[in-house]
């Protein structure tokens, strides 16, 4: 029997989302240090998915602050039906699809085959390579699903509503991505 | 039949699933019966296995080095003054700036390329510090009996500029509202600023933040308080 693999959202996550509550009630007051608070807790989670999503350092810092902007904005118009941060991170999602439109195609991968056969690390290290690679060649939305569902935790309800898309979409949109991916690491790893 | 059936229906909905299964997010009642298939089939077994190296390696820490504080003061500029203008995103994607460079290069080359630039930054400033301090006093050194000039007792802001400034805009952009540096860097590469003259009023003051707020080139600036260095 494999072991089960509790992580992102038991108990610590309820109240995790109950102090985020709290601090998005003190944000609707116009409390600029609640706002800070809240900023520095999802900078780096929001850093880490939206240079997924545009692959752009300079775009992903644009968006983080667009996107606490609204929060700042709206922060009284959330009715707690979702987690804090499922609102937060479906407006990050919007507004970085919007931005991407006006900024146009990311930048052309290089040189992945010469260098994934140059050097030889362990395993997990050449996955950890490997999958930035294989991530940035799959479409927007299956590098978004697989990104929300393993590196924010994020359940599959959860993102269709980040997404906004019905949730056999995300489940058929995973599928793909997994699919894909096993196929595109496989090619970078090159024969054995 | 009805065996190899639910065991069909098990396998089907377990490779739709096992995502959530792997990042805990899937409803405990659901878990045991696909928990139970996937011990059983092999097929799915190697998924799960390889989805939780997946998760993992997606989950690890890369160099990124993102300077939350410093993008908070900018969002923080913006909800003071929510009349500035914004810049518009950048039209066209800068290589130097994708995620393949920052991710694929090793940590090494991308702390050396940064510490290049700063100490390129941090070289050009002092020269250029160097250069008009001599050029104000007149002298090429300043005594503990010179005469002080008005920005060591007078307001100071601080402020961040973008990396790319170059020494000629930094002078042109700093002689624009009369400011000096006084001090700096300091953790994530403020500078602290003074001005001379200094500003006769608290609106006069405000006036040079505003315009040093309204360059681009500045990515924050904020006016340091009474007894807070």
């Amino acid at each position: 029997m494999i072991s089960a693999e509790q992580d992102p959202m038991p108990a610590s996550g309820r109240s995790s989302d109950e102090r985020e509550c709290a601090l998005l009630v003190r944000i609707a007051g116009r409390d600029s240090a609640a706002m800070k608070e809240l900023y520095l807790l999802y900078h780096r989670r929001l850093a880490r998915f939206l240079m997924r999503l545009t692959t752009r350092y300079d775009l992903a810092e644009e968006i983080i602050n667009d996107t606490f902007w609204v929060v700042w904005q709206h922060a009284g118009d959330f009715r707690g039906a979702s987690r804090v941060s499922t609102w937060i991170l479906g407006i990050a999602y919007r507004r970085g699809l919007k931005t991407l439109r006006y900024a146009g195609p990311p930048p052309a991968d290089i040189e992945v085959e010469a260098e994934a056969a140059s050097d030889e690390p362990a395993r997990q290290e050449e996955l950890n390579e490997w999958l930035d690679v294989a991530l940035r060649r799959l479409p927007l939305e299956q590098r978004t699903v697989i990104e929300l569902a393993y590196h924010v935790g994020h359940s599959c309800e959860e993102i269709a509503s980040i997404m906004q898309c019905p949730v056999n979409t995300v489940k058929t949109r995973m599928f793909h991505a997994r699919r894909k991916l096993k196929t595109l690491l496989t090619t970078l790893a090159g024969p054995d | 039949m009805k065996l190899l059936s639910k065991r069909s229906t098990l396998h089907a909905r377990a490779e739709l699933v096992i995502p959530w299964l792997v990042n805990g997010s899937l409803p405990a009642e659901a878990q045991p019966a696909l928990r139970e298939h996937i011990a059983a089939c092999r097929e799915c077994r190697e998924d799960y296995e390889e989805q939780v190296r997946v998760r993992t390696a997606m989950r690890a820490e890369g160099p990124l080095v993102f300077a939350a504080e410093s993008s908070y003061q900018k969002l923080f500029a913006r909800i003071q003054n929510p009349q500035a203008g914004r810049e518009p995103p950048a039209a066209e994607p800068d290589p130097s700036l994708a995620l393949h460079s920052v991710r694929r290069t090793s940590p090494i080359v991308h702390w050396l390329a940064a510490a290049a630039i700063v100490q390129a930054f941090a070289i050009g400033v002092g020269a250029w510090m160097w250069h008009s301090s001599s050029a104000a006093s007149g002298a090429p050194y300043m005594t503990l009996t010179s005469t002080s000039p008005s920005y060591v007792s007078g307001a100071r802001v601080r402020v961040l500029f973008r990396t790319d400034l170059s020494v000629g805009a930094l002078q042109t952009l700093l002689h624009g509202v009369g400011a000096h540096i006084i001090d700096g860097p300091a953790d994530g590469n403020v500078y602290t600023l003074g001005f001379a003259p200094a500003p006769g009023s608290s609106g006069a003051l405000a006036k040079r933040i505003a315009t040093l707020r309204a360059d681009p080139a500045i990515l924050f600036a904020e006016p340091v308080q009474n007894g807070v260095r």
